[in-house]
Order: structure tokens, then C-alpha cells, then sequence
């Protein structure tokens, strides 16, 4: 299949277009902190507990909150039907989850004591861990966890020979390389940063980029979603 | 944060005190339920999903449809089998790991209420018997643990099964490109009851699941007929207070009934 | 250079102002830019060329001389472990409980008490003390809202919380740490308690006071 023709992609988009997305902070009861994204077909949840108390106590830090992370699917959040539990791809996520958002988390402030960030995927089509970690940073700021920056994450790829920018699910089956990233807003470093495919140097710099450019637009609506929560009759 | 799910004596009594006034926290009345929000089909990977909000509990069912070997002991059956997923996600007192003994009994009281109704007939679900039958997944992702997950995750898995459509089968048993509804024959609603003290609330809320003494659960099918009951917590229900409870599950069972069946299009003309 | 209007909610990471501020709370100085680190309220004063930032939610961080408001949650030997809606444990040893050399901590609380206690000193934990004035709450209701909310329900030199008291003859107790007691009649007590609820809702939208007192006045719930 012809995956990019004349700069129109298999689902019309352009290369620097991002697929639709939609963010909604504190949509949970139970938890501290949570938030929903919306993006393109991928639906996902994250919930934020804590800083609460860590047990086992062994794991404590004298100086810091640990952060644990999961990133979970739901069976039937994809084609074919995915058993419960975690299988060995999310707990590679749910580790690169927390390595992007540890820098963010302003920890020392509560030494001893664990932030749980829990991410489940209800419908997945491409681009999940992106969306769990552009999620879960906003549950983290909903439930008043300071942190130096939000989070903002997106993939950029190369696909027919041209780097695009969000792979949807039949660039990433079927073109040549996808790279995933988060970036912090504030000084353009990627705390998230995995590839596979194929890419020269000059293509990695120029994915990068585009997922720069990405990110910087999804930040804009994870502000947007926080500040959202608490518009009333006279505030913004 | 506490280790284990508890509650102050203060607002123990606070809840007791009311129910002996016929009162309840949320100001609703004993026989009410919190306000249903039913929202079918929003997973369209799933064959058949509904997310429930029943008050805040949240609860997601999503239904996949395989097909597969029926079980040797009955090979004119379809095979239907029911998971829920207390994630962490939902409660700061849920844990990840396997399955624990509240998620297999909700799941199983969930399955219960649907296998006996009976909501699907499976044998109507058989391509080549003894060999080739539809598998249905019930699988019920917890969103928002806020009381009553029973009520909240039957009445998710039944509307999600009345949204489910499947693919007509080739005689070689090969999905093809034509869509059938599932065909659900009844609709099973369950209703749960808490008692607290001597008095019986519908449909408790967190705090009352927490200071209830015993739960019960009643799953009506579309002709009035009980199809699958459950008791829990650590305390006794008198033969009065069941048939009660029976009475009221009809009842409410039939106005949820409605409901479902009216937001799945599907209301008997 | 301040970049954003006095009480406007302000999201991690937005610069609030460059230059020679103090930072009270909420904020991270980087070289001489200064950018919010939670959700909140941001309050300048160009004069003192000071900034504030209240974040509106967050789990209370226990400090020597606060009063709180918590759960007793186990007995261990000798001391009682209390929730204080916090990372940290409140511990409250049965010699700092009772004014009785001899007392036994089993008999002085129960699981699921409500204690009113003093932080007396912060380690791992939180060391509680609960002698008279403080001690067990018996009756009433309880109450518990996000700690960064407690500053408004208590108001400018308690006038807040004085106007509640005095409208729904209550007693009231509030914790730092976000749990509040009130005692009274029933109906005064839901009063009392919806009040703060919309204290707690609102508390970042103006009008707040008048709001409050139309409810105290009206006695409408």
C-alpha cells in the first residue's frame, strides 16, 4: 500500500499534522489526581495516588518520593482480545513511563512516601505511550504534585521514505521507523526517547524535531484542560 | 491515607443515626438507586462495550467476541466466560496483581446473573457442534470504585452485550463481512442491598458499603424470575428482609430494565 | 517583570515573572525567571515584590505547632498511629494521650477515633500530642477538604470561620490538615458543613464571602 503520496498520508493527514486530540483533567473521584485523553482512536485513563506512605519500607528513600508507575490495557482495548494482566510490552512501558516522567516530579519534597501513576488504555490504535505519559502528566499536576514542568509526549516517524509526525496504526505496522518522545516544555529536553526501525542521523534530527513540535502543541492543551476545571463565572 | 479501607466512628454513627430517621447521607431515600448515565458502544474496537456511571462508580465492559472449541461436557453450547479487573487506577486500596477474592466474586456473580437469565442462547451460537462455537468475553474494567460495583458492572456487561455485533460466519466457519447483533433474549438487572443496623438501603453508596453489616445481591430476568442472588459481609438477613429485598429487585429490576433497553434501541414495541 | 494578573490559576511550568522576587510557595526560581510548579493561585505584590502561588489541592506536609484533626488507625504498644491525611503518620504516644501516668492506650482510644492533637515535632513521622485542650472528639460530624484550602475556611484573622461559628452556634475545630469537627444541632451542623463545602469548591472565584454569608443568613441549604 501507498502509506504517503503528494505529502497526504493513508488517513489524509498531512506530515505535520497531529491526529485529533481531546484532554480532560479530574474526571476520577477516588483519585488524588486523574485525567482522560482522547487521541485519534486511542482512549486512555490516568489516575495519580499520593504522596502517600510506601510499603514494602525497604523501598523507602531518605530523600525523595519514590515514583511507581503502570501502564495497563484493558482486554479489549485492542483487535484481538488481550488477556488481564501485565504482559512483558507494558512493563517495559511502565518503566520508560517513569525514567520520562521522574525528571518532572519535584519528589524531595516528600521524602519516604511513593506517587503512584496508573495509566490504562481503554481502546488502543498507535501512539499509546505517548498518550499515557501526555496523561498522566496532567493527573500528576491535577492532584497538586508540584512538578517543574507538565509533560507533553509524541511520536514522530518515518513512513515511505518521509519523516511524519503521529504515527497512526498502519504507519506504525507498516512503515520504517517510529520514535517516541516526552519533552519538558520549559527547556526542550526529552525524558522519553525510545526508536526502532531504520533512520540515518540526518532523519533521527529531523524526527526529533517534528516531535518537538508536537509535543509543544499538546502542551498547550494540557494547560488547557487543567486550567479548564476551574474556569468559573469570573476567573480567565 | 489508611492501610485498609476505613471509616471514623464519627461518621459511622453519623450513617446510623440517619438510617434510624429513614435518612441517608446523599438525602436519597432507601429504594433509590444514585443517577444511571449509561454510554454504549464507545469502544469500537470491542465487539460491545457500555461505560456505566452509576453516582461516581465507574464501570467500562467491554465485550469480545472469538470463536473457538466448546467445552467437551457440552458441545452444543457457545462458551461465555466473565473477568473483571479491579484495577489499581480505580481505588487507592486496589492492588495489581492476580485477580483477588472481591474481583472473582463480582465477576462471577456478574456471570451468573447473565449465564442463568439466560441473557444469550448458546445454542443458538454454535457454527459446528462439538467443534467450532462463539466465544464471548465479558471483561469489566473498574474505573471508579465508589460503591456498588455489583449493580454498576452487571448493568455495564448486559448493555454492552445488547450493543454487541458479530460477524456472520462462512460454512467453513471464516468471519465474513456482514454484521449481526448478538441475540440477547433477556435482560438480567441485578440490585444490591445493604443493611445497616435494621434498616435496608438500595444501592450504598462507599460510605455505607463500609459501615454495612451484610450485602445483598438479587438478579431478576425480564419475566420477574429471580435468576441469581449473593450474600455478603459478616452479619445475617432474615427470610422477611430476603423476600423484601426480592420484591424491591423486581421492582427496580424492571425500571432499569427499561432504561437499557431504551438506550440501546432496543425497547419491546 | 510580573506576566500574570494577580489571582489568575496559573499550571506547572508557566513563567510568572522574571526578576528579584521572593518566592513564598508554589513557585521554582531558574536564574531570574520564576515558574509555577502546581496548579494554583498565584498572588503578587509588586510592592514587596513578593510572589505566592497556592496550589488548590495537595496532601498536607505535617509542621511543629499545627493543630490537626485525624483517625486513629492502629494501636501499637503504647502508642496510637493516626491518619493525618498525609504522607506521614501521626504518632501519638499513650504518655502525651493522658494525664494518667498508668494509662493503657486501648483503653483511652479505639480504631476509628477521631483525635484533635498538637504536632509537637516532625521526623519520618509526625509526634502528636493530646492532652487537654486536645484529645478525643466524641459526636458531631467531620469534614475533610483539600490543606491548602484550611487558609480560607479560617479567613483573613479567622473571620471566616468566626462567621460560621457565630450563624450556626457550632463547635468547630479545624485541622491544618484539612479535617474540620463540628458539633451542634443536626441542622446547624449541615449548615456548617455545606458552608465549608462551598468554601471548598469555590475558593478560587470572587465573591466568595458574600456568598457565605447569604447562606449563614438564609439558613437555606
Amino acid at each position: 500500500m501507498e502509506l504517503i503520496k503528494d505529502g497526504i498520508r493513508i488517513d489524509g493527514r498531512k506530515k505535520d499534522e497531529l491526529r485529533e486530540i481531546k484532554i480532560k483533567a479530574g474526571v476520577l473521584k477516588r483519585a488524588d489526581g486523574s485525567a482522560y485523553v482522547e487521541w485519534g482512536m486511542n482512549k486512555v485513563y490516568a489516575a495519580v495516588y499520593g504522596p502517600r506512605e510506601l510499603y514494602p519500607r525497604f523501598l523507602r528513600r531518605y530523600d525523595k518520593a519514590i515514583l511507581q508507575c503502570r501502564y495497563n490495557m484493558a482486554s479489549f482495548s485492542v483487535e484481538e482480545r488481550k488477556r488481564p494482566g501485565p504482559d512483558r510490552r507494558s512493563v517495559e512501558i511502565s518503566k520508560v513511563t517513569r525514567s520520562a516522567l521522574e525528571p518532572v516530579v519535584l519528589t524531595e519534597n516528600f521524602p519516604e512516601s511513593v506517587i503512584n501513576v496508573n495509566i490504562e488504555i481503554v481502546q488502543a490504535e498507535a501512539g499509546t505511550r505517548c498518550a499515557g505519559i501526555t496523561a498522566a502528566s496532567v493527573a500528576l499536576a491535577d492532584a497538586g504534585i508540584p512538578m517543574r514542568d507538565l509533560l507533553p509526549a509524541c511520536a514522530a516517524g518515518k513512513v515511505g521514505g518521509e519523516i511524519v509526525l503521529d504515527l497512526c496504526k498502519e504507519e506504525d505496522n507498516f512503515g520504517e521507523s517510529d520514535l517516541p518522545i516526552a519533552m519538558i516544555p520549559r527547556t526542550g529536553g526529552i525524558t522519553l526517547l525510545q526508536m526502532d526501525g531504520l533512520m540515518t542521523e540526518e532523519e533521527i534530527e529531523e524526527a526529533l524535531n517534528l516531535a518537538k513540535k508536537g509535543c509543544k502543541i499538546i502542551y498547550e492543551k494540557q494547560k488547557e484542560a487543567l486550567k479548564q476545571k476551574y474556569r468559573g463565572n469570573n476567573n480567565d | 491515607m489508611t492501610e485498609i479501607d476505613l471509616i471514623s466512628n464519627i461518621e459511622k454513627d453519623y450513617i446510623l443515626n440517619l438510617a434510624k430517621k429513614g435518612e441517608r447521607e446523599d438525602g436519597r431515600d432507601f429504594d433509590e438507586h444514585r443517577k444511571l448515565i449509561l454510554e454504549p458502544d464507545l469502544i469500537k474496537k470491542a465487539e460491545g462495550s457500555c461505560l456505566v456511571n452509576l453516582g461516581e462508580t465507574k464501570v467500562l465492559a467491554g465485550i469480545k467476541v472469538d470463536k473457538g472449541e466448546p467445552y467437551p461436557d457440552t458441545p452444543d453450547q457457545a462458551v461465555m466466560t466473565t473477568n473483571a479487573e479491579l484495577v489499581p487506577l480505580a481505588s487507592p486500596f486496589f492492588e495489581s496483581g492476580p485477580p483477588d477474592e472481591d474481583s472473582i466474586e463480582l465477576a462471577r456473580v456478574v456471570d451468573r446473573g447473565i449465564r442463568e437469565a439466560p441473557a444469550l442462547d448458546m445454542s443458538s451460537l454454535v457454527v459446528r457442534e462439538g467443534e467450532l462455537v462463539r466465544v464471548i468475553f465479558i471483561d469489566l474494567h473498574i474505573l471508579d470504585s465508589d460503591g456498588n460495583l455489583f449493580d454498576a458492572s452487571n448493568i455495564a456487561a448486559v448493555t454492552a452485550l445488547h450493543t454487541t455485533k458479530i460477524p456472520v460466519l462462512d460454512d467453513e466457519g471464516n468471519p465474513t463481512e456482514d454484521m449481526i447483533p448478538l441475540p440477547v433474549i433477556k435482560t438480567p438487572v441485578s440490585c444490591t442491598f445493604a443493611k445497616i443496623g435494621d434498616n435496608i438501603v438500595v444501592d450504598p453508596s462507599l460510605n455505607e458499603e463500609r459501615v454495612l453489616d451484610a450485602r445483598l445481591t438479587v438478579t431478576t430476568e425480564d419475566n420477574g424470575y429471580v435468576c441469581a442472588m449473593q450474600k455478603g459481609g459478616n452479619s445475617e438477613f432474615t427470610v422477611d428482609e430476603i423476600m423484601d429485598c426480592i420484591k424491591k429487585s423486581i421492582k427496580i429490576g424492571k425500571e432499569i430494565r427499561k432504561t437499557i433497553l431504551k438506550t440501546t434501541g432496543k425497547q419491546k414495541v | 517583570m510580573i506576566y500574570v494578573k494577580d489571582r489568575k490559576i496559573v499550571v506547572p511550568g508557566e513563567l510568572v515573572a522574571t526578576g528579584n522576587f521572593r518566592v513564598y510557595s508554589g513557585a521554582e526560581k531558574e536564574g531570574k525567571n520564576i515558574y509555577s510548579t502546581v496548579v494554583g493561585i498565584v498572588y503578587t505584590d509588586p510592592e514587596k515584590k513578593s510572589i505566592k502561588i497556592v496550589p488548590l489541592k495537595g496532601k498536607y506536609v505535617p509542621r511543629i505547632g499545627d493543630s490537626v484533626i485525624g483517625m486513629v488507625e492502629e494501636l501499637a504498644l503504647k502508642k496510637a498511629i493516626v491518619d493525618i491525611n498525609s504522607p506521614y503518620k501521626g504518632i501519638l504516644d499513650v504518655r502525651d494521650a493522658s494525664m494518667n501516668r498508668n494509662a493503657e492506650i486501648n483503653r483511652l482510644f479505639s480504631v476509628g477515633d477521631i483525635v484533635y492533637a498538637k504536632v509537637m515535632s516532625v521526623s519520618d513521622s509526625a509526634v502528636l500530642y493530646a492532652k487537654p485542650p486536645y484529645g478525643k472528639l466524641r459526636e458531631g460530624r467531620i469534614i475533610t477538604i483539600p490543606s491548602t484550602k484550611i487558609p480560607r475556611v479560617i479567613g483573613k484573622k479567622g473571620s471566616m470561620i468566626s462567621l460560621i461559628k457565630k450563624y450556626t452556634e457550632c463547635r468547630i475545630y479545624v485541622g491544618q490538615n484539612g479535617t474540620i469537627w463540628i458539633k451542634g444541632k443536626s441542622e446547624k451542623e449541615d449548615l456548617a458543613i455545606k458552608a465549608i463545602e462551598i468554601i471548598n469548591s469555590e475558593s478560587h472565584l470572587s465573591g466568595l464571602t458574600d456568598k457565605i454569608m447569604r447562606l449563614l443568613e438564609e439558613k437555606v441549604i
